[in-house]
Order: structure tokens, then sequence, then C-alpha cells
């Protein structure tokens, strides 16, 4: 009896601790980097670094706004965009989608189409609208393929089928793709103050606080030598541990490959009289990596090699053109808490990129 | 309010816990019973209030027919037989209406072509349970093997909060004589101490494992109809393991919240995927239920005392019932077709003296209970066709990209390459299949667990750790990136 009364003390004790423990890491890490009336950044959501927060709100105040596939009414654009989280608003806050600017400045109707089905990536999706006589229905002028610069090789140095083709009703499938860049409310997980978070937010703190700078789970933490950030910490770095880990694959074999498949696609447009942009996204660490302290990783060279080889599509140099806005001193160009960039990168390169 | 809820855990168990042994030490035994009632009842309201004087009139109606069915029984100027039989048929009205109304109504409508407007009525929650519990108690009290008459303790016996919902189905025999004993009214820490470490295993069963098999059996029979061959093998196995570790965690809990009352339910589960013929599987299986049907259904309609035509008559009859029982649909009753023609199939097997190597008879025994687990868990009778057709390999053979290269031969065979297992979101989940069957057939259950468990250090951090882990997944989530998607 004595050792069962030990017990269930002993148990119920540890769940009062674990109870206490629980309110206490939520309210102090976990509740603020999950809100709910604010935006915050992915990393900081996923290493709980709270000093590199930026909260924000999903804002628009320019005068013209690009459409998304959800809100297409079957209407003729000027211009389609596609790509991944950076095409579809991924970093929030203000403006937080590119194609506003490029509606504003450029007086377009800019149109965000999904990736469609049967097809192996943006470059295929195009090939189909092409060839199955969609983007001339629709006269269509320009087509903008984004990537996040970790995922190019990835998506586009592979073999691109240039016969595809459709009787599927495009108009539809485009409207009836579901957005999970933007899920709806009742889609969205609640959280309470007992959840599987709390472990990881007091498990990373700690970790961050015996380890240092460097790499921990899927992020990295690096001290920059400058102020580049309006958040409570201001040099430090916070970017996705693939922004390293796929530079191996950024070969000059790979890069032509890439090359080669827009330069067909351009071509292919061009026959019909239409325009191909192609953005890369340069990664955060990519943008940043010279004024990280004692930099020891590899340096990515998509963006110098990609420049240099012919081209029938029209480059949009991101890393050129955000490095010089960093050099002027603008903070925040990518949000500090974030993956993606922030308005100031879209304001900056539509600016400096006619659509014409 | 389900068991794997914080509320539950956090509010409702140590509140209700607290009181009764509060009014207890008070010498308040009709209170705290009272107070025991009143908080099942609320258990049972906290979805949806309006099923409350359902259980409320089926309750009182059940305990004044009971009570007329014992020797109280010459007051009452109607014969036995008649009382007991409008009884029953009262009760299989209830659970009727409310669970095979529309079923009906549509075969109604399919067979005579005619347009009769569905019903759509919710199910009020455990209407199954309940109603059969009550069905027993009158049968027993028309046997004479009901003791115990006091309303309360009667109240208590149908809606004692840990087995109301999903059971253990209880006779009142084991019941009563529980709830009228005196030493069950004190704090027993010894008991606590067991039904704290039977629900944590009960809980870490159903939040870790069978939710996550849950999300691969889920996507597998949303997406039927573009499973491959092993995308079908890992939906139907997912389903088996996790409809077992659910339902056999949500037992375990509901034992372990008993036992904190001092109360013990009879045991539902012993290992059934161990099982070496279907007989033994059922023997295993839900074992309550097994029991309420051969008690009530197979030995009333003859059992095996006639013939052996008539024997399997029963045997399918009870069956099909049976599957009627679990969801009113033709899948369910062709589930319980299965699992009758199982059973008169073993018999006859076993009446011509045959005997099978043991590896391959629950191999066999294994494998059945998986494919007829696909009817039982299919929305429609295509879906379950569907599944079982990917699992003929009927649908395609797809393997990891990872492996186009070295199997490239294949091709010629009609084999494919693509993402593996995408269609289930489940590259993990052969993994956790090899796994859990290592552990359903290796590791001792949650009742052998039971006997050999010891309130030492080991036990404790066993059990705080699963409960501690369990907990914290009951709201899950995920660290991701946007660009994930």
């Amino acid at each position: 009896m004595k050792t069962s009364k030990k017990f269930v003390y002993i148990f119920s004790l540890t769940l009062v601790f674990f109870l206490m423990f629980s309110f206490f890491t939520y309210h102090k890490y976990v509740k603020y980097v999950n809100p709910t009336d604010y935006v915050i950044g992915d990393l900081v959501r996923m290493s709980y670094h709270k000093g590199l927060a930026l909260p924000r709100y999903n804002e628009f105040n320019l005068s013209k706004r690009h459409i998304h596939y959800n809100d297409y009414k079957k209407q003729n654009v000027d211009m389609i965009t596609i790509g991944d989280s950076f095409s579809n608003g991924g970093g929030g806050g203000l403006n937080r989608y590119y194609q506003d600017y490029i509606a504003t400045y450029n007086e377009l109707d800019v149109l965000n189409i999904p990736q469609l089905s049967g097809t192996n990536s943006y470059l295929e999706t195009v090939v189909l609208l092409c060839n199955s006589g969609w983007l001339e229905r629709k006269k269509i002028k320009y087509v903008l393929i984004g990537s996040v610069q970790r995922f190019v090789i990835d998506r586009f140095a592979k073999d691109i089928n240039y016969d595809l083709n459709t009787d599927a009703n495009i108009d539809q499938e485009i409207i009836s793709s579901y957005d999970s860049y933007n899920p709806k409310d009742e889609d969205k997980q609640q959280i309470t103050f007992i959840n599987n978070l709390n472990l990881n937010a007091l498990t990373y703190n700690l970790n961050f606080l015996v380890k240092g700078y460097g790499k921990n789970k899927k992020y990295y933490i690096e001290k920059l030598n400058n102020d580049f950030f309006t958040s409570e910490i201001k040099n430090e770095l916070l970017f996705f541990y693939d922004d390293i880990r796929v530079l191996k694959d950024e070969t000059l074999k790979n890069i032509k490959k890439v090359n080669d498949n827009f330069n067909n696609l351009a071509k292919l447009l061009s026959n019909k009289g239409i325009k191909l942009y192609f953005m890369p996204s340069v990664d955060k660490y990519n943008l940043y990596s010279r004024y990280i302290t004692s930099n020891k990783y590899t340096q990515s060279v998509l963006f110098e090699e990609l420049r240099k080889l012919p081209k029938e599509y029209i480059l949009i140099d991101t890393k050129n053109i955000l490095s010089k806005e960093i050099e002027s001193g603008a903070k925040d160009i990518f949000y500090p808490d974030e993956t993606h960039w922030s308005y100031k990168a879209s304001k900056a390169i539509f600016k400096s990129v006619k659509i014409e | 309010m389900l068991f794997n809820s914080q509320e539950f855990i956090f509010l409702f168990l140590p509140i209700t816990f607290f009181l009764y042994f509060f009014l207890l030490n008070r010498r308040l035994v009709v209170g705290a019973k009272g107070l025991l009632v009143f908080a099942s009842l609320f258990f049972y309201s906290w979805w949806n209030i309006a099923y409350l004087p359902i259980i409320l009139s089926s309750m009182l109606f059940n305990y004044v027919v009971g009570n007329s069915l014992n020797e109280n029984f010459s007051k009452v100027k109607v014969s036995k037989k008649l009382l007991l039989g409008v009884g029953i048929a009262a009760n299989l009205s209830l659970l009727g209406y409310f669970k095979y109304a529309d079923f009906f109504i549509s075969n109604f409508n399919l067979a005579f072509d005619s347009n009769m407007d569905l019903l759509h009525l919710a199910l009020p929650l455990a209407i199954s349970f309940f109603t059969f519990q009550q069905i027993a108690y009158l049968v027993d009290s028309y046997r004479a093997e009901t003791k115990e008459y006091d309303f309360l303790n009667y109240a208590l016996f149908v809606t004692f909060f840990p087995q109301l919902i999903a059971g253990p189905i209880v006779h009142h025999k084991e019941m009563m004589p529980q709830f009228a004993s005196r030493w069950n009214l004190v704090k027993n820490y010894k008991n606590i101490a067991l039904g704290l470490f039977i629900f944590s295993v009960g809980l870490f069963k159903k939040v870790v494992i069978a939710d996550k098999f849950a999300i691969w059996a889920t996507a597998g029979f949303d997406k039927a109809e573009t499973l491959t061959l092993i995308e079908g093998w890992a939906t139907s196995l997912s389903y088996t393991f996790q409809l077992y570790f659910d339902f056999s965690g949500y037992t375990d809990m509901a034992i372990g919240a008993a036992l904190l009352f001092n109360i013990k339910l009879p045991i539902n589960f012993n290992s059934p995927y161990k099982a070496k013929d279907i007989q033994d599987f059922w023997r295993r299986w839900h074992i309550t239920l097994s029991r309420f049907l051969k008690d009530y259904i197979y030995i009333p309609l003859g059992g095996n005392r006639k013939s052996s035509f008539r024997t399997y008559n029963n045997l399918m009859a009870t069956f099909i019932l049976g599957g009627l029982w679990h969801g009113a649909g033709w899948t369910f009753v062709f589930w319980g077709f299965l699992h009758g023609a199982a059973l008169v199939i073993h018999r006859a097997w076993k009446s011509f003296g045959f005997t099978m190597n043991s590896i391959l008879a629950w191999f066999i025994t294994f494998n059945f209970v998986n494919i007829a687990w696909v009817f039982f868990r299919a929305k429609e009778w295509d879906d379950a066709i569907k599944v079982l057709k990917a699992m003929a390999g009927l649908s395609g053979i797809e393997f990891s990209t990872k492996y186009a290269q070295k199997l490239s031969f294949l091709s010629d065979y009609g084999v494919t390459f693509g993402q593996w297992l995408h269609n289930i979101n489940g590259s993990k989940s052969i993994s956790w299949i090899f796994i859990a069957l290592l552990v359903v057939l290796i590791a001792k259950n949650s009742m052998q667990l039971r006997e050999s468990f010891k309130p030492n250090k080991w036990y404790l951090i066993f059990s705080v750790s699963m409960a501690l882990y369990a907990i914290s997944n009951l709201n899950k989530l995920s660290e991701f990136l946007y660009f994930n998607f």
C-alpha cells in the first residue's frame, strides 16, 4: 500500500509539474511563435529564437492587385506567374505578393496560377498551357516562372516533355486548385497550452544557449557583421538548412540543363509572341553569406554561372538587385524570422525590372 | 467527452475523483454515488445534451421492466415472457429508429423503386452499448439472475462513465455487487496506481499509435481509386492496426479510469492478432461483445445443441446480426457474413479432424481478418472493392524512384516508379506496420502488464513517460515551412 501511495503521488506531482512547465513554455515561446492575430516567420516558428521575430499583419496598399487562382473568373490577362511559396505570398505582411508590384508598376492584369496535375514542374505546366492553346486564348503576353533558389536544380535540371497537351478544362482546374498557402480558417490548427511543441521550445533554446551559432535541427543561426534587421536582435541570420545542403547540386552541368530548359520553353513561347521571365528567388544564406562573421560554409554559384550563359528568356537576377539594396543600407530585405523576402525586396526587384 | 481529451484528463476525471471520495469520507454514500451518476450524465451530455432524455428514459423504462421481471413480478398481471418480449422490443425499436431507420428506408426505396424521404437522424451517443447492456439486464432478470434492485446502483450500472461510450459491455451481476460493496467505498491506492498505469498505456496506444495509423488509413480509403499494390496493403494494414490500438487503447483507458473508483471492468481484448483460427480471434477480440452475442443470440437460437446444419445457421445469423450492430450498412452486414462463413468453415474443418501448421494458421487468420476489415472500414461497397483490387495488384505496382535504376527491368512487367506511398502520405507507414506487428505478436498486452504490475520506479517511469508523451500529442502541431507544400 505504501509504495502504491508513493506511485500515485509521484505520478500526480509529475503531471502537475508538467502542467506548470507547459503553461510557462507556452506563454513564453510557443504562443508567441504560433500567433492567431498576426503573422510571424516560419523560421522563428521552427527555432523559437524569439529575438529575431518580426510580427506583422497581412495588409495591402498598392493601387492594383493581381488575381490569385482561387479568385480567377476566366477573364483574359496580360501575364501569368507560377511558382512556389514566394509566388504565393509565403512571407506574409505588407504587400506579400510580388505580383501586386508587377500589376501596379506596369499596369498589367496578372494572374498567379498553380502547378497543374499531370506535369512534373512549373515548366511543364507552361508547356501544357502553350500546347493546348490556352495562353493564346487568354491573350497572355508574359509568363513568369518563379522558384526559390534551393529548388531550382531539383525542379528544372530534368527532362521536360515539350509535347504535353490536354483536352481538360484548364480554367476550371485553375479555379478549383486547393490553395495550401492560404489555409481556410477551419483548416488551421488551434493550439492549447498543452501541446507537442513546448518541449521543443525548451530544448532548442537550451541547445542554442549551450552550442551557440551554427546548425541546429533544420536551421542555422549565424552572427552577421552589421545590423541588417529591425527585430530585437538585429545582427543574426536565421536560415533554412537546405540553403547550404543543396549547394552541392549547383554543378555547371545542372545549371546548364536549367538554362537549356528555359531557352527551349522561351522558344516555344516566342512562336506565340509571349515573353518568358525566370525569377529564381535568391536564398537567404546566399544573399547574406558575405556578411557572416567567420563563414566556413560553401558559397553558391547559381546566379554567377547562370548570368554567363546565353539566354532566350529574361533572367530576373534577384541576387544582384537585392545585394545592391543591402549594400545601400536597406534593412529587412528578407524578414529576419523568415525564409521569404519582404515587400521591400519585391518593390526593389520590380522597380528595377520593367515588364515590356 | 473523450478520454483522450485535455478536459477529461485534467478537469473532469480529477474533479470527479476528488469529489467522490470527499463525499465518501464524509460517509455520504448516496451523495457520492449520486455525484458519480450526475458526472456520468454530464460526461454523456458534453457533446449534445439533446440525447440526455433518451438515455434517462431508456434507463427508467428498463429499470421498471427489469424489476417487474424479478420476484416482485407477482404484482404485475401479465406473462413474464410477454413482458420480456415487450422490453426487448422496446429497446430494439429505440435502436432501430435511431440507427437503422435510414438504412431500411433506403433499401425499401431501392427494392420498390419508391421515394420515401430519409429521416437523417443523428445517432445518439453510445445507444448501441447501453441498449445491449440493458437487454442483457432484462434477460438476466427474467432468468432470475439479478439480485440487487437499488435504482441509484442501477443508474450507475448503466451510466458509469468509464464504460458508457464504448464498453466493455458489462453484466448487471458483475457490476452491482461492486457498486454495493462497502470495501469499494474507500480510496484504494493499489487500485489507483494500477488504474493510472493502465490508463497511461491506453492513452499512448490511442493517441500515439492508433492516431498515426489513422492518417494513412484515412488517406488510403479516401483515395481508393488511385492506390497501387503496396499502397493498398499499407492502407488495409494501417486500418487493421488503427482499429486494434484505438479500441483496445480506449478500453484500457476505461478499465484504468474505473479502477480509480475501485470498479473492475472485464477485459475486452487479449492479443487478438495472435489468434491462430477465427474462433480463437473472437475469444480475444471485443470479448464482452462476443460474450453478449453468444449468451443472448447464439445460445437462444439453439447454439450447437441441434444438428450441424442448424449450428452453422445459428453462427451465420449471430455474426450477420453482429455485423449489423456495428453499423447500418451492407458493408457491415457483409463483414459479419464473412466472419460467420469463416467460423462455419473452421467448425467444419475441425469436425473433419484436419490440422494445420500453426504459423500458416496464424497467417491465414490474420490476413482474413485484415481483408475483412476493408469492408468494415469502407464507406461504400465500391471503395472496398477498389482497395481490394489494389491489394490484388490489379491497379498497378509502383516502387520508389530510388530504385528506378536498379530495378529498371521491372518496367517491362508494368511496374512503375514514383514517390513512395504518396497516395497515403505514408513513406513511414511500412516501418510502423512492421513495428506494430512485432508489438502485437511479441509484447505483453495490457492485461498481462496489469498482472505483472508493481508500483516500483520502473513502472512509474514507464507510465509517466507514456502519459506525458501522449498528453503532449493530444494537441499536435508541426513546425512546418510554407514551402514544403
